[in-house]
This record gives C-alpha cells, structure tokens and sequence, in this order.
C-alpha cells in the first residue's frame, strides 16, 4: 500500500515534469509546475515530514509559481503554442542538468538517515476506530528541532541560515533598484 | 454522530470482504459530513449578506420565499444548477474547467483543521495554522487560470488583479498571526485555544492591532469589498469569472464564501478564544461548538459591514496600503512582542 502511494505520487512528479519542458503552451507548463511542487510536497509528507510539505506549498506553489504564472501572462506571444522548446543551448543545458543530477545523487549518497524512522502505514493503525483527534508529536518537534538547528551557534547551521538572510535582502534590495523608477 | 456513521460503513465493507478498504470510510464521511455541513451554512450566509446589506441601505431584503425568506437561497442554488452553461469558444479548456474545482476545493481543504469545539476537529494538525494558510493559497492559481483561460480581456484583467492583491496581502496575513504564534509557542489551533484559556485573556485584547490586521488582510484575501477589485463589478464586468455561469460559476461562489468562513474560523480560534465562553458567562450551560458559530458569526458580519461600509480601493491605494502600511505595522508588532516576551515573559 505504502509503496503503491509512492509510486503514484513519484509518477505524478515525473510525468508532469516531463510536460513542464516539453509543452509548447507556456501557461501549461506553469500548471504542470505547480502540480509537479504539489508532488513533491506529497513526497514530504509521506515521509511524515508535515511542515516541509507545507512549506513546499506556501512557497513554491503559493508564491514561486504564481509569480512565473504572472510573469508568462505579462510577456506577449505567449497565447498560440508556438513557443520553441530547444534553442541553440540545449548541448549546455544537458550537460548542466547533469552534473547538478550527480552533484544531488553523490550528496544523497553521503546522507547518513536515520534508521527505525521509516513511515510505517499499517492497516490496523488506520482502520481503527477513530480515536479524538490527538497530536502526533513527530511533527512539534520536527518545527522546533528544525528551528533549534538554524539557530544555534555551534554546530548549527547559524552561519547557512544567516547567509542565506543575506542573500535575501540583497535580492530584495536589487529588486528595488531595478523597479524603482530614475529621476531624470 | 460522524463516528458512528464511519462506524457502521466499515462494519458494512468488513461484512462484504472489503475490509482492506476501511482506511478510506473516516475521510470520506468526514468530508461528506463538512460538505453537507458548509454548503447549508453558506447558504444561510447568503441570506445573512442580503438581509445585512439591506438593513445597512434601510431595504427589507428577501422575505418572499419562507419565513424571512430564508429558503431564497436555496431558490438561487436550485436556479443556478439548472442554468445553461455558457461556455466561450476559445477558450483554453482544461484550465477553464479545472480552475472552479481548483478554487472550491482549495477553501474547503482549509476546514480540516479548525477546531469547532474542545478536541473536535476533522484533522488535528500539529501546524494547523500553517496548513490553513498554505492550502488556500491555491485559489490564486485557480483565479489566475480562469481569468487567464476565458480568453476575455476583463477576466485576464481581474486575474492580474487578484494575483497581485493576493500575494501582496498574504504577508500581512501570515506576519499578523506571528506574534501570536511566538507567545502560545506553537502552531496546533487547538493548543493555542487551550494557551488561552489558561492565560485568561484572549488574544485579541494584547494583540488587537495583529487582530485588526489579520481581518483586513483576510477581507482582501477573499476579494471581498472594499478590496473587491479583482471581480469589481462595475468596471470589470465580473473580473476573473466573466465568462463563467451556471455550476461553474456557483463553485467560485461557494468558494468565496468558504474563504471567509475559513478565515473568520481562524481569526475566532486564534484572537477570540475558539470555544471558550464569554468571561462571565462561563457558568451557562451552553456548548463550546454554540460559543464558536456564535464568534464566528460575529467576525462574519464585521466582514459583511466592511462591504458597506467603505468605499472600493484602487489598485494603486491598495498596493499601498498593503506594502506601506500593514506590512511595516505587523513587523514593528512581532518586534515588540518579541521585546515583551523577553523582558516580561509571556505571563503565564
């Protein structure tokens, strides 16, 4: 059963990632986008991980797709399906596609997981009587180990966290730049 | 009562040889059971808006059919089923028909997790306010396509509308529920009713300005007047759902109506204490679910008043208001809060 979801899920992402380069229609494309995100987030919380898959929804569906949706809707040409799908790059884009696959298959592999945490979807556990809704508590202390993590100074990932911040408010401030209108 | 039903239904597969299926009965019933449960109550809504708008203007409102004309809802409902659905020519078909469903369902997965009494809610969610907040950001890809699919200027007009109004004004949205969030220290709706019920006070009373914020925000969120500019009658005809009608049209309707509910379901558990019952009241025997459809009835018709109350903004005044105002107050709010946590704790 558990690996039957899987599957459906993990053919839901690759299928609709597929159509999201292959399309001519862009706005199909950014559909198809949203949908593969939403997989993704299904994949997190089959993994029992409740708060990534939100967050995987808040943001790339919510905020990053919407964005790209908008951005498509405001270019022109873009309602025939005429869109050229491979131009003069694609040997380049192949060959980056690549090594960002075996830079994330080579980091994956060096993961250590925890063991005696697999999700386990038993029949008895589900089809039991309902019980008054309780917390389960794996998904508290996910948010607050998540949180403890970014945040503490030693051995933490208090500089990542702080970087990435950085990072952040420079985009924002470049954007400002960048759409603010010139005096003259 | 939804207990029992799942009951009986999983003792009826088991006694068929389907019992490998049970796991399916509890979310099925429970949304059946929301479903029945929404769609008369949003249907009570309606009527609640008319009847409100017409005592606003001095009118008397629907009273031809039942009493108080409480069944003229359920006229327009039955009306708008058998209406003919007309459909553009060019339109871009799989996204003009997904978008409606889109936006219904959207609102409705935002129910799961609001607790209507002490422990009652379909889905106890540890991050229940996140969840709310995520899935029914949904419906910005679901006005964006219908707008974007009817291939009529208007509705591609009130797509772009909405989807700038809506990304604008879910900052404000979530950054107004933050503080509350930093002093009951965690995500569950419920757990934050039961904070403030040890506590003793409600959240609206420390955190009125979040309070006022997040109905703003929420007014916005649903495109409702004055933030109506998206579907603004007047100058865009109908905006997003121009070229819808019949069903279609009635699920973005429902839809709406869900998104306030929902986000007046959030605003009573989180700033006005959920079930719990008035401070001096307590002693009533009256039932925590009763306390709550009372609240939220309560923030419903703020909502409804707001519509006739202000003028519509304009697209401009709106981005404004959104980015320069809301969003600074709500900062220099979290910080403060932050600065009282630290300083005085969280008085409990």
């Amino acid at each position: 059963m558990a690996n039957t979801i899987f599957y459906l899920i993990a053919g839901i992402i690759i299928c609709s990632a597929f159509l999201v380069v292959t399309l001519r229609n862009l706005f199909h494309c950014a559909l198809f986008l949203a949908l593969a995100m939403f997989g993704v987030s299904g994949v997190f919380l089959f993994l029992n991980f409740e708060f990534l898959a939100i967050v995987q929804v808040l943001i790339y569906v919510g905020a990053v797709t919407v964005l790209i949706i908008f951005g498509i809707m405001l270019t022109r040409n873009v309602m025939d399906d005429k869109t050229r799908v491979l131009n003069k790059q694609v040997f380049l884009a192949i060959i980056a596609a690549a090594a960002v696959m075996t830079i994330s298959f080579s980091a994956v592999g060096k993961s250590v997981f925890f063991e005696g945490d697999h999700p386990t979807i038993t029949m008895a556990e589900t089809s039991a009587a309902p019980d008054p809704p309780k917390p389960s508590s794996l998904g508290q202390n996910d948010v607050y180990a998540l949180g403890l993590e970014l945040i503490r100074p030693e051995k933490g990932y208090a500089f990542s966290f702080e970087f990435v911040s950085v990072l952040l408010l420079s985009a924002l401030v470049g954007a400002i730049v960048v759409a603010r209108k010139e005096k003259s | 009562m939804v207990h029992l039903i799942a009951n009986l239904l999983q003792q009826a597969l088991g006694a068929v040889g389907l019992s490998g299926f049970a796991f399916i009965i509890n979310p099925i019933v429970s949304a059946v059971v929301m479903f029945g449960g929404i769609s008369v109550f949003v249907m009570f809504l309606v009527w609640m808006e008319r009847k409100v708008s017409a005592h606003m203007q001095s009118r008397i409102g629907p009273n031809r059919v039942g009493v108080f004309g409480l069944l003229q809802t359920v006229a327009d409902a039955l009306k708008l089923t058998t209406k003919e659905d007309i459909k553009p020519v060019h339109r871009d078909k799989i996204p003009y028909y997904i978008a409606p469903i889109i936006a219904f369902v959207a609102t409705f997965a935002g129910m799961i997790v609001i607790p209507f009494d002490k422990g009652v809610s379909v889905q106890n969610l540890n991050i229940g306010i996140l969840y709310v907040i995520s899935i029914t950001s949904f419906t910005v890809i679901a006005i964006l396509s219908a707008g974007w699919s009817s291939n009529n200027k208007f509705a591609l007009l009130g797509g772009f509308r909405s989807a700038a109004q809506i990304v604008s004004y879910e900052v404000p949205l979530v950054m107004s529920l933050v503080p509350v969030i930093m002093t009951a220290g965690t995500l569950n709706l419920n757990n934050v009713v039961e904070y403030q019920q040890k506590a003793g006070y409600w959240f609206v009373v420390p955190q009125f300005i979040a309070f006022l914020i997040f109905i703003t925000s929420a007014t916005a969120e649903a495109n409702r007047a004055p933030f109506d500019i998206p579907e603004a009658e007047s100058e865009l005809i109908g905006g997003f759902h121009t070229e819808y009608s019949g069903v279609k049209f009635a699920m973005f309707f429902l839809g709406e109506y869900i998104a306030i509910i929902v986000s007046s379901a959030v605003a009573v558990t989180v700033f006005l204490g959920g079930w719990l019952p008035l401070p001096f009241l307590g002693s009533l025997p009256i039932p925590g679910f009763a306390w709550f459809v009372a609240k939220l009835l309560f923030v419903i018709y703020l909502i409804m008043a707001f519509r006739w109350t202000f003028p519509r903004l304009r697209v401009d005044q709106l981005m404004d208001f959104g980015w320069k105002v809301l969003i600074p107050i709500s900062i220099l709010n979290i910080l403060i809060t932050g600065f009282c946590i630290l300083f005085f704790g969280k008085g409990v």
